[in-house]
């Protein structure tokens, strides 16, 4: 497997010569032993990262993506090894280098930052000298590397950088931790850095931060970046170019708005085609699936990678590893048939539903309050509500608004406080699941997130279905049995799938289990909690178009949270905007996105970065959700409002204003009002889109 | 339309399903699962057979084991009877000596594994089974339960060792039990009458340390969405500790077992060298050991040598396959 690079990028071509790049991946091979036997994880990686150049691996989980940046600071786990080609950091080959040499290079070369910044820092020793210590590697002295670290807090944009230095890691929150492990990693002036995942475990406002700080940081450092990333927003916002990485292999390389606009290999089209872009919703068809799942870490692949996933496979792709065709201005592809690429087809229309309705579930004054410590923690606070028969309930927030408390509530997993009430088609709900009829519990069923720890992974997946069918519906044996398999059949699970434990099922299959269990009883009512957000593009798409298809045919009830719009705005036919345990705002998905907004809604919007590349206004929230045990007087969003009004927001709670039929606000500034705002603010993000990059000065928010 | 395999851990011949007609699909992936398991669990064997640890482990172990079982065919002297030169040094016809009544040390240490290769199994797993019910209903419930089993349970681990045997052989005494079954069943084991007081003595002493154990790897599983889905079809908490949560953590109570048996062959030989554990005229280490380390000073060591390297050979024989079992499980 020789990879044909093509050297005749633009951007680098001039330079080529003469500096070389900061990191080559020359045919990379690395292998992870598993149980005794190596197995190929990277099968003949290369590209090249320019000094300043931002550089996007995407790619499905398991594609080797992180292995190649692992390998690119040769940081592999015990098992990993390089079995073949070179790594080349601003010229230097790691894959040679002594451990001294290595620990060097490391020390004064390249950097890394982890998905997650709580772990990357020693939670028993304060932030100062934890940033110290980064300086005194290189040589400093204590007082040099104490003014060192000062600067360097600055330098990513904090603005009281000694209180931050006298802190304990968990006194910060995770947007100001990941800011200092940035600034650590860039103590060097690395040439290399590499970030993982870095904004992955952050809600998408600190997440806008964030990526505004990196992008900051590329004008005044000639760094190059490897950026890895799962959310192709986030790629597509961040860098220049951008290799699509599957099963160990790149499979195509190239201009970032190129590769998101115009792909030119089947697996980046199916990728793409699995997102719910530029505003699609449910009604308009469904979405791109990939079928088939990546092929085994080890698996003997002859052909091309893609070959047995891929629409357009010959037999030539079989047996005939597909050669790296260049497509110039430094775009490639490694495919046998790229002419045949538009003959991809697009996927139907999906499955229509109705959602007028009668009302299923209406929640009047529904309140949480935890006691933590002493102090009463108001999670939800008099929340009304009313889900109508087949219809979808988005809930949106950032972390800590009080969507998961409130799906809870509603499940009666924590009861709500007294006071408020459930109904159910007219019937009182018990608060506590407990005291509820077996009928109520058959009526609501919940789908987790993470479907590795929703399924009991020591029993198999008939055992899973049958227990619930049985409990849930009081079913015999047999009728139990037959009811499994048409549950099973209902949801694509072949009937081979039923003998198996979870372990030995996909992702996406698990969580197809999860709600098979779910739907085992006719509920009226399923809370899907992040149902997709643990599982990539492609499985999310098939999981988003089943949970439409089921809902089309058995009228049931969604309440779906989730944290990534263009998801919500896809599946949800009404969305509420949840922030402190309040809804800010509720009304129709169309209505939601298309304004005026609430101002918190808004900046979610903002925060969003779009994969169509799409110029997004910049709103951006100062620091993180504040505690609910003290909520800030008057609206509670007045404190991050980029329009509020002092002398009204910070004293009166703002009135519900109803937009239009259905669509509430929950703000003192009057719709018309919003809707000049916001237009203007639009018209002046088209105007000025990279420069206005946050200059603003991130206050140190305590959690 | 989106068929996806079922992943497959550890094999390399992926059966490709997209390619095969549907019947003969359902059949290779049932055989290919089944396969599947079969060589993930052969793979873990092969990996546990490649440790040295496992296997040194295990030989010394099964040595032991040998002993046990047929002290009475293969030792060269009588252990009990043949009364010859009183302690005379390792040498000659008599390999580690004799001790101080002529009686064959080797003889002596190899029948002296059998109490010991009895009684820390036992009593292992009475005090897993008993810790684990314990642990279960104190992670499961936490509050209040918790907090009541929790204190009982510090209240034991506070208890000395020695005091506990001490008391438990002075009130149960080593008169022959009364109760017939009881009797067979020494009598078949043979076994002393102290011995069921050791077993005894020593589950309850470990049973304690076993909950805490369970109780933490219990918390950590009865917080996951699986437990919670549970408890929306409205399953009883009873189900939930033993159908639920219990098959989930099996893994650490195996190796908590092993690690309680290593440690309850070190608490059997304390037991008998302090006098309060297996009576004479057992062979038992510790009892050897007892009877002769006031020898030492006059130059008479080997009938103390040989049955504390016995103990320390058996403890760390069980400690390391212990280590090894974890080691693989955590992969």
């Amino acid at each position: 497997m020789t990879d044909t690079h093509s050297p005749d990028e633009p951007r680098r071509s001039t330079v080529a010569t003469e500096v070389p790049p900061a990191l080559a991946v020359e045919d990379l091979e690395v292998a992870y032993v598993v149980r005794g036997i190596p197995r190929q994880v990277l099968r003949g990686v290369s590209f090249h990262v320019a000094p300043g150049e931002a550089y996007g691996l995407v790619g499905e989980s398991g594609c080797g993506k992180s292995t190649t940046a692992y390998s690119a600071l040769r940081y592999l786990p015990r098992n990993g090894r390089i079995t073949g080609g070179r790594v080349l950091v601003d010229g230097s080959d790691i894959t040679s280098m002594s451990d001294a040499e290595l620990r060097e290079f490391r020390a004064s070369k390249a950097s890394m930052v982890y998905q997650d910044p709580g772990s990357a820092l020693n939670p028993t020793i304060k932030v100062g000298p934890q940033v110290v210590e980064a300086f005194r590697i290189l040589g400093q002295s204590k007082t040099e590397a104490q003014t060192s670290a000062l600067h360097a807090l600055q330098r990513v944009r904090i603005a009281d950088p000694a209180r931050v230095l006298g802190r304990y890691p968990h006194q910060l929150s995770g947007g100001m931790l990941q800011r200092v492990v940035i600034a650590m990693a860039l103590a060097c002036n690395p040439r290399l850095l590499v970030l993982d995942e870095p904004t992955t475990g952050l809600d998408a406002t600190v997440e806008a931060e964030v990526l505004d700080l990196v992008r900051a940081l590329r004008t005044d450092t000639d760094s190059a970046i490897l950026l890895i990333a799962h959310n192709l927003g986030v790629i597509r916002s961040m860098c220049d170019r951008v290799g699509v990485m599957y099963a160990g292999t790149v499979v195509e390389e190239g201009d970032a708005s190129q590769i998101f606009d115009r792909p030119q290999h089947p697996y980046t089209v199916g990728l793409l085609r699995a997102l719910p872009r530029r505003g699609l919703r449910k009604t308009e068809r469904s979405l791109a699936t990939i079928p088939g799942a990546l092929p085994q870490i080890g698996a003997d692949l002859p052909g091309c990678v893609f070959v047995d996933r891929c629409e357009l496979a010959t037999h030539e792709c079989r047996t005939v590893p597909p050669p790296v065709v260049d497509l110039g201005d430094g775009r490639s592809s490694r495919c046998h048939h790229i002419d045949r690429i538009p003959e991809i087809r697009e996927p139907e229309a999906g499955a229509v539903v109705a959602s007028e309705g009668e009302t299923v579930l209406q929640i009047a004054g529904v309140s949480k309050t935890f006691r933590q410590s002493g102090h009463d923690v108001p999670a939800l606070v008099g929340v009304d509500l009313s889900l109508a028969d087949g219809e979808t309930l988005g809930l949106v927030g950032e972390s800590g608004s009080g969507k998961s408390t409130l799906a809870k509530a509603i499940l009666g997993i924590h009861a709500p406080d007294a006071g408020g009430e459930l109904t159910l088609d007219q019937r009182q709900l018990a608060t506590k699941i407990s005291k509820r009829s077996s009928d109520d519990k058959r009526a609501m069923q919940i789908v987790f997130q993470n479907p590795d720890s929703a399924l009991n992974s020591a029993w198999t997946v008939r055992k899973i279905l049958r227990r619930s069918v049985q409990k849930l519906t009081g079913l015999n044996q047999q009728a139990a049995d037959d009811r499994v398999a048409v549950l099973a059949d209902h949801l694509r699970l072949s009937p081979r799938h039923l003998d198996l434990k979870p372990s030995q099922l996909s992702g996406g299959l698990k969580q197809r289990v999860a709600i098979a269990r779910a739907f085992a009883g006719d509920p009226r009512i399923v809370v899907c909690d992040e149902p997709t957000s643990a599982l990539d593009v492609s499985v999310q798409a098939a999981i988003l178009n089943l949970l439409a298809e089921l809902q089309a045919e058995q009228r049931t009830s969604y309440v779906f949270i989730s944290h990534d719009l263009g998801v919500v705005r896809y599946l949800a036919d009404r969305i509420a905007v949840m922030y402190l345990g309040r809804i800010m705002e509720i009304g129709a998905t169309d209505d939601v996105f298309a304004g005026p907004h609430h101002p918190y809604t808004e900046a979610l919007l903002s925060a969003v970065p779009s994969v169509d590349g799409e110029p997004s206004t910049r709103i951006r929230l100062d620091g993180e959700i504040p505690s609910p045990a003290n909520p800030p007087s008057g609206c509670v969003f007045h404190p991050r409002c980029p329009r509020f009004i002092e002398g009204t927001c910070d004293r009166e709670e703002p009135p519900m204003v109803e937009v239009s039929l259905g669509h509430v606000i929950r703000c003192h500034i009057p719709p018309d009002e919003l809707r000049v705002l916001q237009a203007r603010t639009a018209a002046a993000a088209d105007a000025t889109e990279v420069d206005a990059v946050a200059d603003s000065v991130v206050s140190d928010e305590p959690r | 339309m989106d068929e996806e395999l079922v992943s497959t851990p550890g094999s390399d011949q992926v059966v490709d399903l997209s390619r095969s007609g549907p019947v003969t699909m359902q059949m290779t992936v049932l055989q290919q699962a089944a396969v599947e398991r079969k060589q993930a669990r052969r793979e873990r064997w092969q990996l546990l057979r490649r440790r040295p640890g496992f296997l040194i482990g295990a030989g010394i172990s099964l040595f032991w084991v040998v002993c046990a079982v047929l002290y009475d065919r293969i030792t060269p002297f009588d252990p009990f009877d043949d009364l010859s030169t009183p302690l005379a040094r390792p040498g000659g016809e008599h390999w580690f000596g004799t001790d101080q009544i002529g009686r064959d040390v080797l003889s002596r240490v190899m029948a002296g594994s059998r109490d010991v290769l009895v009684i820390a199994p036992i009593s292992a797993v009475i005090s897993v089974v008993t810790g684990t019910l314990l642990g279960l209903v104190m992670g499961y419930y936490r509050g209040l339960v918790d907090d009541v089993l929790s204190r009982i349970v510090e209240a034991f681990l506070a208890l000395p060792v020695v005091l506990v045997g001490l008391l438990a052989l002075v009130t149960f005494g080593s008169s022959e039990p009364e109760n017939g079954f009881l009797r067979w069943t020494l009598k078949i084991l043979t076994l002393g009458a102290s011995e069921p007081v050791v077993v005894i003595v020593v589950a309850v002493l470990f049973t304690p340390i076993v909950a805490r154990t369970v109780r933490a790897a219990v918390m950590a599983e009865r917080d996951l969405d699986y437990v919670t889905s549970a408890r929306l079809r409205g399953e009883t908490n009873l189900f939930i500790m033993t159908r639920e949560i219990l098959p989930n953590i099996v893994g650490p109570i195996v190796v908590e077992l092993t690690v309680r048996i290593g440690y309850a062959i070190f608490t059997v030989a304390t037991l008998s060298f302090l006098g309060v554990g297996v009576q004479p005229p057992s062979p038992d280490w510790g009892l050897i050991i007892s009877d002769h380390y006031s020898l030492m000073n006059g130059g008479i060591w080997w009938p103390t040598l040989f049955p504390a390297l016995a103990i320390a050979s058996l403890v760390i024989a069980v400690n390391l396959i212990a280590d090894s079992i974890q080691a693989v499980n955590d992969r």
